[in-house]
């Protein structure tokens, strides 16, 4: 009864983030479902799970479940596939269409880098992990986690900088306003 | 913070596809209570849903199995198939069907005597061993052998068994619809009526807190320690790195057999043991095995990819 209420509480204390984890992976359809079948797997192993810092390995199980849908769904898209999932403005956008166009060159910039990299930078950027915490869940060593930071960072940096186009999108469906 | 990490978050924030997204709060407890209700943690591996493959109806019912006190869910066959009755001991369910009678394990933790009452009331030479086995394989039917005699496998989960005079016996295996991964295993064993040979069957049951695997499943299969992950032409270093993440450590590294021979027929792992400090982290792992010890697993490894 205890690992019930303690696995329930770990619960409502985590599943809003694994449910963003996987939404910013995987886009709203299917990020339900990863949170749900993490949070199974989790239970199931709870003897198992490291329960003063659960979150590192919430996140590295659904990343594993979310490779195998991706994998099975031959699903090439990337982050850019998210944007399917992006119905209206958000608050305090002005011109919905450049916003879009914006978030599309930084998502196909951020597809272009190598997946360790990718997947560090957005632990960092959106799960709002420190370094640590990523490094453990990308599985490096904090100094090589800082390093390909900074190599990511720079590489980011001149992609957005030196093509004002949605980068490696062959669709011309997104029109870049003029501001 | 780190002057990268704090340009990165300058660059991407605003870009965060689910930074507006939040769950329904009143919906949280009962997907809480649904995952806890519906998922068979290692103590309770033996709960096991039946496979409905062979049976055109299927009526979920509930029995309660003796000593163990869990609820089975138990898929029942239409009449026209036979009725399912539980063994005397209920350690055992037999289902005629034809010529032939199911049987499934539905207390995997029984004493071995309440496997053999329930044989020798139904008239069958069979001997059921229940092994410590790694979670993938408890529940699952992992090996038949008759003593001293000649058993086949076929392609389609059966057995022939040579009688000693000369004749076979064919004895077949009940489809595991989950699997074992790359394991053999089936979800109980269909003997036919009347069979007056000895059997041995093996199953597997969860093992107990401390006690070691004596059979390891497919360390992806699963409820495995490495679920759902792909290994094969991975390195060395990718796929520690994955180790470390699973808290798992590597028992063994073998050489993998050399090329062009296929698969692992004829190769002896024994034989071929690495030091784990002669193993580049640049090398390709080809497979995996499950380690007798919780958390561990070896892997098969070589300079090129599999």
């Amino acid at each position: 009864m205890h690992d019930e209420a303690d696995f329930t509480r770990m619960f409502h204390e985590h599943y809003e983030s694994v449910l963003r984890y996987a939404w910013r992976r995987v886009g709203p359809d299917d990020a339900p479902d990863i949170a749900a079948e993490t949070f199974r797997i989790a239970w199931e192993k709870y003897g198992r799970l490291p329960r003063d810092e659960p979150l590192p390995w919430l996140y590295v199980t659904a990343r594993n479940l979310m490779s195998n849908l991706l994998r099975k769904e031959e699903r090439r898209d990337g982050l850019t596939g998210l944007l399917l999932g992006d119905t209206g403005p958000r608050a305090g956008e002005e011109d919905h269409s450049v916003a879009v166009a914006t978030r599309h060159t930084v998502l196909a910039a951020l597809n272009r880098l190598s997946d360790g990299d990718r997947e560090l930078v957005l632990l960092v950027c959106w799960e709002g992990l420190d370094l640590r915490q990523a490094a453990k869940i990308v599985g490096c060593s904090r100094p090589a986690a800082t390093m390909r930071l900074h190599r990511a960072r720079k590489r980011l940096q001149r992609l957005l900088t030196e093509d004002s186009r949605p980068v490696a999108d062959p669709r011309p469906s997104y029109r870049r306003g003029t501001a | 913070m780190n002057s990268d990490v704090r340009q990165l978050r300058e660059m991407l924030q605003a870009h965060d596809p689910a930074r507006r997204v939040h769950p329904d709060a009143s919906s949280l407890p009962v997907i809480a209570q649904r995952i806890i209700d519906e998922t068979a943690r290692p103590p309770r591996t033996a709960v096991r849903r039946w496979s409905a493959r062979r049976w055109l109806v299927a009526v979920s019912v509930t029995a309660v199995v003796t000593g163990a006190a869990l609820a089975v869910t138990v898929v029942m066959p239409p009449d026209d198939v036979g009725s399912m009755q539980m063994g005397a001991t209920r350690a055992l369910a037999f289902t005629e069907d034809g010529d032939y009678v199911d049987v499934r394990i539905m207390d995997p933790d029984a004493d071995p005597r309440r496997y053999r009452q329930d044989f020798t009331a139904r008239g069958l030479n069979v001997d059921l061993q229940m092994k410590a086995v790694s979670p993938s394989l408890a529940g699952k039917m992992i090996s038949v052998s008759s003593p001293a005699r000649l058993v086949t496998y076929g392609s389609d989960g059966g057995f022939e068994v040579r009688d000693t005079d000369e004749k076979n016996v064919r004895i077949e295996g009940i489809e595991d619809e989950s699997g074992c991964g790359d394991m053999w295993c089936q979800a109980g064993v269909r003997i036919p009526v009347g069979l007056r040979l000895p059997i041995t069957i093996v199953f597997g049951r969860p093992a107990r807190p401390g006690e070691r695997y004596e059979i390891t499943g497919d360390p992806t299969a699963r409820g495995e320690v490495l679920e759902g992950l792909t290994l094969r032409n991975r390195t060395v270093a990718e796929v520690e790195a994955l180790l470390r993440q699973r808290h798992t450590t590597v028992e063994t590294y073998y050489q993998a057999p050399p090329p062009p021979s296929p698969g692992s027929g004829g190769w002896d792992f024994s034989e071929h043991v690495i030091r784990s400090r002669d193993v580049p982290g640049t090398w390709y792992v080809h497979e995996a095995f499950g380690g007798h010890d919780r958390n561990t697993v070896s892997l098969v490894v070589d300079s090129r990819p599999r």
